[in-house]
């Protein structure tokens, strides 16, 4: 399990913090918010294809099972991802035509056993959406939530018996931690550059529904909800009055409410997730 | 007299030797696979450490084979995936899981003789198509008649199937390349079919 931890997670970790690193640091790409963000999009791509890779190949096409199209799925999101950070703040109806064309994609590539082909597309093309919008703001909290997301999924898919799926939302888990702090100590952190976008809520979205499809119950549902729930819950923080609270107490209670549900599953399930690790 | 007595002798040698000819092989019966008493053993290196051994309870099918032995049996053999049971139910679900044997996608694993050669008495090399992950690949076993019972109408009889795959090849690669779980694993499967009215 060490050397699998090893290649499938610490390793596309490391690639996606050095994309991270150069997109942040480097003076020519931090003046190009747009190189900047298809970077950090690169980044989480690539640790979660490379951490899909690492444990079971890179698959054929049309898939010899239904959820090793889940690579090829990222991938498309991750040219999704690339077009919706080079877009404009207010060009939201562009961001609604990518949405749907993602949902479009994941509805027709990730036919997973006991989820119609609709509800993929749907929960994949919100998602991206919801974080496409999100990303607009340049909230700190983005990557921190998608962290605390991450690994509450990678905790679940361990739990339930999907060694792949749990390395592979850790490789992300990983990548988003290596984001939220490398822009935390970034030399301009004011200059407000993408942190994912769309590729956030599509790559956590796809992950949340193949690893729920093969689940034998050993997650109850309503924690892989409440989890899969952390994005528009995001976007709850965005409405009304709350949109305009700023300031160090305004980031600390987004990112506390934000991370809450996510930790709190994995409280109330620590006794099966200490099981699942001793396994 | 004697001329008389040899002639006769002559003439019933030569009906009993062509009656002896012209005996048909007893006829292929189709033998149903008594779930009960059949079972599917799996053995697979763990860690470089030691061998575990695991089962499928659920084994169903039938068996073509005449009773006199005189062709190779013929197996449809069919194993529900999720039936595996390897007395810990945190493992049972690791190996249902995608990364191993995907049981909710891939319901049964099968295997369908296509043909066989006798190695010895009531032994016989029986090669087939093994298809898991829904990947079929030619595999040959060794195979033990180990018994046949009852009479015309009521009958049991066994068969006992050794042989070995790479488990990669159906593409169950999880673990190999770090050496968590060997590639190849070796394979029993002992079978009990039975011809009863009505089967």
């Amino acid at each position: 399990m060490a050397s699998a931890i090893f290649w499938s997670v610490l390793i596309p970790t490391a690639v996606a913090a050095t994309l991270v690193a150069a997109a942040s640091w480097c003076r020519p790409l931090r003046k190009r918010p747009v190189a900047s963000g298809m970077l950090v999009v690169l980044a989480i791509t690539i640790a979660a294809v490379w951490s899909f890779v690492a444990s079971v190949g890179w698959p054929a096409w049309p898939p010899p099972q239904k959820w090793h199209a889940v690579p090829w799925l990222i991938t498309i999101i991750g040219l999704w991802g690339m077009i919706d950070v080079s877009l404009p703040r207010g060009e939201w109806p562009a961001r609604l035509v990518l949405a749907t064309l993602g949902g479009v994609a994941a509805g027709w590539m990730l036919i997973l056993p006991g989820k119609d082909p609709l509800t993929v597309g749907v929960v994949v093309g919100v998602a991206g959406l919801l974080t496409s919008l999100l990303d607009t703001r340049r909230r700190s909290v983005l990557p921190l939530g998608g962290w605390a997301i991450a690994a509450s999924l990678s905790l679940l898919a361990l739990i339930a018996s999907q060694m792949t799926l749990s390395l592979m939302a850790g490789a992300v888990s990983g990548s988003l931690a290596a984001v939220w702090l490398i822009r935390l100590i970034s030399p301009s952190p004011e200059v407000g550059l993408p942190i994912g976008g769309a590729v956030l809520g599509g790559v956590l979205a796809v992950i949340t529904l193949t690893a729920w499809s093969y689940d034998y119950q050993q997650v109850p549902s309503w924690a892989w909800l409440v989890v899969a729930a952390g994005v528009p819950g995001a976007c709850m923080l965005e409405i009304g009055s709350l949109r305009c609270w700023h300031g160090a107490l305004a980031l600390s209670v987004r990112s506390l409410v934000l991370v809450s549900p996510a930790v709190a599953v994995v409280l109330i399930l620590f006794e099966a997730v200490k099981g699942a690790m001793r396994g | 007299m004697y001329k008389t007595r040899a002639f006769i002798s002559g003439i019933a040698l030569l009906i009993g030797t062509m009656s002896m000819q012209s005996a048909p092989a007893a006829e292929a019966e189709s033998w149903k696979i008594d779930p009960v008493h059949s079972t599917s053993l799996f053995r697979i290196h763990h860690a470089g450490a030691g061998r575990f051994w695991g089962r499928f309870n659920d084994v169903t099918g039938s068996v073509s084979w005449p009773r006199d032995d005189s062709t190779p049996p013929a197996f449809d053999v069919i194993v529900a995936a999720e039936s595996i049971d390897t007395g810990s139910s945190k493992l049972d679900g690791n190996l249902k899981s995608p990364d191993f044997f995907n049981a909710r996608e891939f319901e049964s694993i099968s295997f369908k003789s296509t043909g066989g050669e006798r190695v010895k008495k009531n032994h016989w090399r029986v090669k087939g198509d093994l298809t898991m992950l829904g990947v079929t690949k030619p595999v040959t076993a060794e195979i033990e008649m180990t018994g046949v019972v009852g009479n015309p109408v009521v009958a049991k009889a066994g068969w006992e199937a050794r042989f070995a795959v790479n488990r990669s090849d159906f593409g169950m690669s999880w673990g190999v390349d770090n050496g968590a779980l060997s590639d190849d694993v070796q394979l029993i499967v002992a079978l009990e079919g039975s011809i009863e009215p009505g089967n």
